[in-house]
């Protein structure tokens, strides 16, 4: 035990306190600051003045720069894309929302054309799928889309079962942040609905009045910046690429990236998809939150004289029958509430055989696994855009 | 609201900024009620405990004094209050779990249901905190007559969780002088914090995840395994209590407290006795001066000659500091081994270190010692006494090579390990921020780096949330 200040001494002696402080707890206290300099005074002024202009320029620059690297990290899928994107587009007769799969298990032109010639006029399909959003988010989205003029002629709401459970603490968290990518800080009415609807409003408001903190986790695309920078530059002068460089990096590791390069799932794909069902779908029950806002989402889209269908995206047989049970539960759970709310579902849950290369894991199928259920996609979706 | 979780990163700006807005006489109600908001976000009706106990200590406090003749009776019952809070939360499951494995064994049977109580997060801090003050009265200090004041000192939020154990003259001189604002105590106060978070989520929690993958698996451990997982273990628990310590410091530096240290460069400790007085060092001497030199003194001991006396007393001290640590034999063990470390460590100083040997032999000597003794009772930290045993035994008699580490990953810790060392070495004989406070360049150099490390340190913490869903906690958060 430390008896004395000299760290090498030895003690013999009964252990008693010493007779002389200098200062009452002086072995704990920090050491006192130097004031007698007025040069370091000043430049401590100095540098908090430049920390604080440091602080807001970087709550000014914040959002652009996230909105790039993010933008990086999700192979332009990002939210702020994607809504970017839509809106300077011309307004589709049929809009397809909801998680990934809404993006993955969709070839929107394709559809598109096929529509058309079934239906004998031009229909232009778009689609807006987010990463591990729930009704929550769409809810809000579905604001912003119907506060554009025209309307959409059809909504295909795409749900499977993990983003209605409200278990799923990844898909709850991913709200504020797709709420910051698609917010319209001037609109009242958005910032009372987004409040309502974020389970944590207080992130939403931190988020909106420090952007850096609501776009710090944009950093990580930094890593497939200097990733891929690395890879050039080896390229340039080693004329190949290291071993280390070679490994897949965050970015090129998502649905999106592989979506249209990747020729078929891989084991790691599909065991990655596996964890992550299993995460998405524990303690799987559809709070009231989630109905709600379904129910919202139904009722904002006919106030505006659009048709709402939801759509059960395809599931993996593996994961299937992996897990039977959430499966069958959020599959009738899916038609009770459609039943509920009026409304048809398309389902599509078990339209896709176990072909790798249709998928790009359990959870999202590849550009031909879209291709492949086009045809009954837009069989199911014609009796809705007839005249 | 962990310090390294969003919510904090939000907190702590926005009761910094109310702080300094406020009148003065106003800022340590305003603390206050922080400090109380920082608790419940954890767990709300457990405001209700340390209300309970602020309450007692104050209305003890009041009255104690060396003209009371009933000063001694007041001092137990300010204790029985202090250590029988911290007894039944902490205490009272593992001995009713341990009454009933000692049954089983006997084959009888415990009637007493096993109790599991959630441990109320820094009540081994603030008791320590509370005791420290009861005695100091009971010695001849003075009490804090104003209620708000005697409040502020263990709610104090920077410290509330896991110290710096404070002692209440210091800070509360801080408190009665309303600390003015001091750019230098500020900007340090920043500093500490982007370090603190740069400690734990670059640093710790990266080297963490090797001492949990050998001692998680410790069975398959090689020789070389077994000891670098230790290794890990110990450079992980120094940057994650350090790092925590910082962010502490720093916190409540933005407020213009400066609060005690807590590490001095460990890694350089060339004997237990220099390393006690560089690591926890605000609980190494509380226990100094309320464990220590009372044992010293008192009847209990007096038998003894005093060298052996001394002795004794460095073991049972140690042994309070390791059951102070958790709830377990693990860390009754460890208590003991640190104890009879120290012990061991003073007999080699005396006899094998000797004065007329070069000192760079006898410093090497006396660093290799202390840091070989160091490691082998800080396997009883993380580990079970089973799991302890296990690793003890590759240490001894694991097989070449690596089995779980791979040469990179060793290379990693040893090298983070060699660099705090050198590191610590080059900052305590060169300080960065004295040689460059007086030069115009720090206005500039000190911002950035700042704003560098703390982009370090998210750049981190966003590649961990990828990895895991939710912020590593500190290790010493649930104590």
């Amino acid at each position: 035990m430390a008896v004395d200040t000299e760290a090498r001494r030895e003690t013999v002696a009964a252990p008693s306190p010493p007779r002389v402080r200098i200062r009452l707890h002086e072995e704990i206290l920090p050491p006192v600051l130097d004031g007698s300099s007025p040069r370091a005074l000043r430049n401590a002024k100095r540098a908090l003045a430049i920390l604080a202009v440091g602080v807001v320029v970087l709550q000014l620059i914040s959002a652009p720069i996230g909105h790039r690297l993010n933008s990086v990290a999700r192979s332009g899928t990002d939210a702020y894309s994607e809504w970017q994107q839509y809106v300077s587009r011309p307004v589709p007769h049929v809009l397809v929302i909801g998680a990934s799969p809404a993006r993955t298990d969709v070839d929107e032109e394709g559809l598109g054309a096929q529509l058309s010639s079934a239906i004998g006029r031009q229909v232009m399909v778009e689609k807006l799928g987010f990463a591990g959003q729930t009704p929550l988010f769409l809810d809000a989205l579905i604001y912003r889309i119907m506060k554009r003029q025209p309307h959409p002629q059809l909504i295909v709401l795409a749900v499977g079962g993990p983003e209605l459970n409200d278990g799923c603490r990844a898909c709850l968290a991913s709200t504020s942040g797709g709420l910051w990518d698609i917010s319209d800080l001037s609109d009242p009415n958005f910032i009372q609905i987004a409040l309502r609807l974020d389970p944590n409003p207080a992130r939403l408001v931190a988020g909106w009045m420090l952007p850096s903190l609501a776009y710090y986790p944009s950093l990580l695309a930094l890593q497939c910046i200097a990733s891929d920078a690395g890879r050039s530059a080896a390229r340039a002068v080693l004329r190949g690429v290291p071993r280390q460089l070679q490994n897949p990096t965050v970015c090129e590791s998502t649905a999106a990236y592989k979506w249209a390069r990747q020729d078929s799932m891989t084991r790691s794909d599909y065991d990655g998809s596996l964890a992550n069902f299993r995460e998405f779908t524990r303690d799987y029950r559809v709070s009231p939150a989630m109905q709600s806002s379904l129910r919202d989402i139904i009722a904002r889209s006919r106030a505006a004289g659009t048709n709402v269908v939801l759509l059960e995206t395809p599931l993996h047989p593996g994961l299937r029958s992996s897990f039977p049970e959430v499966v069958d539960i959020s599959h009738r759970q899916l038609h009770s509430l459609a039943s509920n709310l009026n409304t048809e579902v398309v389902d599509l849950s078990d339209s896709v055989p176990d072909d790798p290369t249709l998928w790009v894991d359990g959870l999202h199928l590849d550009r031909s696994g879209a291709t492949f259920i086009q045809a009954r996609l837009a069989g199911e979706l014609m009796p809705y855009l007839q005249p | 609201m962990l310090f390294n979780s969003p919510a904090y990163i939000l907190f702590l700006p926005a009761a910094v900024a109310l702080y300094w807005l406020l009148p003065s006489r106003f800022r340590p109600v305003m603390l206050v009620a922080a400090s109380y908001f920082f608790y419940a976000s954890w767990n709300p009706p457990f405001l209700l405990l340390i209300f309970f106990l602020t309450l007692v200590n104050y209305a003890i406090g009041r009255v104690q004094g060396e003209s009371n003749p009933r000063r001694k009776s007041l001092l137990v019952a300010s204790i029985v209050a202090n250590v029988g809070a911290l007894g039944v939360f902490k205490y009272l499951g593992w001995l009713d779990q341990s009454a009933d494995a000692v049954a089983s064994l006997l084959g009888l049977h415990w009637p007493v249901p096993i109790i599991h109580l959630l441990l109320p997060i820094g009540l081994s801090f603030f008791t320590f905190e509370f005791l420290h003050y009861q005695i100091d009265l009971y010695r001849g200090s003075a009490s804090i007559k104003d209620p708000i004041r005697f409040a502020l000192f263990p709610a104090f939020f920077p410290t509330q969780i896991a110290g710096p154990i404070k002692r209440y003259q210091d800070f509360d001189e801080q408190v009665v002088a309303r600390p003015r604002f001091d750019p230098r105590v500020f900007l340090e106060g920043i500093e500490l914090v982007v370090l603190g978070l740069f400690k734990k989520v670059v640093i710790a929690d990266n080297i963490g995840r090797l001492a949990f993958a050998v001692f998680g698996d410790a069975s398959h451990a090689t020789l070389i395994d077994a000891w670098a997982g230790t290794l890990a273990f110990y450079v992980e628990l120094y940057f994650d209590f350090s790092g925590y310590t910082d962010i502490a410091r720093g916190s409540a530096q933005l407020f213009g407290y400066r609060i005690p240290l807590n590490f001095r460069a460990p890694f350089l400790a060339t004997s237990f006795q220099d390393f006690w007085q560089r690591w926890h060092m605000s609980l190494t001497f509380w226990l100094r001066d309320y464990v220590y030199y009372p044992l010293g003194q008192s009847r209990l001991l007096s038998a003894l000659r005093p060298r052996p006396r001394a002795m004794v007393a460095i073991v049972l001290t140690l042994l309070v500091c390791g059951v102070w640590h958790g709830a377990g034999w693990n860390f009754v063990g460890m208590g003991l081994a640190l104890g009879f470390s120290l012990v061991i460590d003073r007999i080699l100083t005396v006899n094998l270190w000797r004065r007329e040997m070069p000192s760079w032999l006898r410093i090497a000597g006396g660093w290799g010692q202390t840091q070989f003794l160091l490691l082998l009772s800080m396997v009883l930290f993380p580990n079970s006494i089973a799991g302890a045993f296990e690793v003890y035994k590759h240490m001894v008699t694991g097989g070449p090579g690596l089995n779980i580490l791979t040469p990179v990953k060793l290379l990693e810790i040893v090298a983070v390990f060699g660099g705090t060392m050198a590191v610590q070495y080059a900052i305590r004989r060169w300080p960065p921020r004295e040689l460059i406070k007086n030069l115009d360049v720090s206005a500039v150099l000190r911002p950035a780096y700042a704003f560098g490390v703390a982009t370090i340190a998210l750049y981190f913490a966003v590649a961990d949330a990828a990895v895991t869903s939710s912020p590593a906690r500190f290790i010493y958060f649930q104590f």
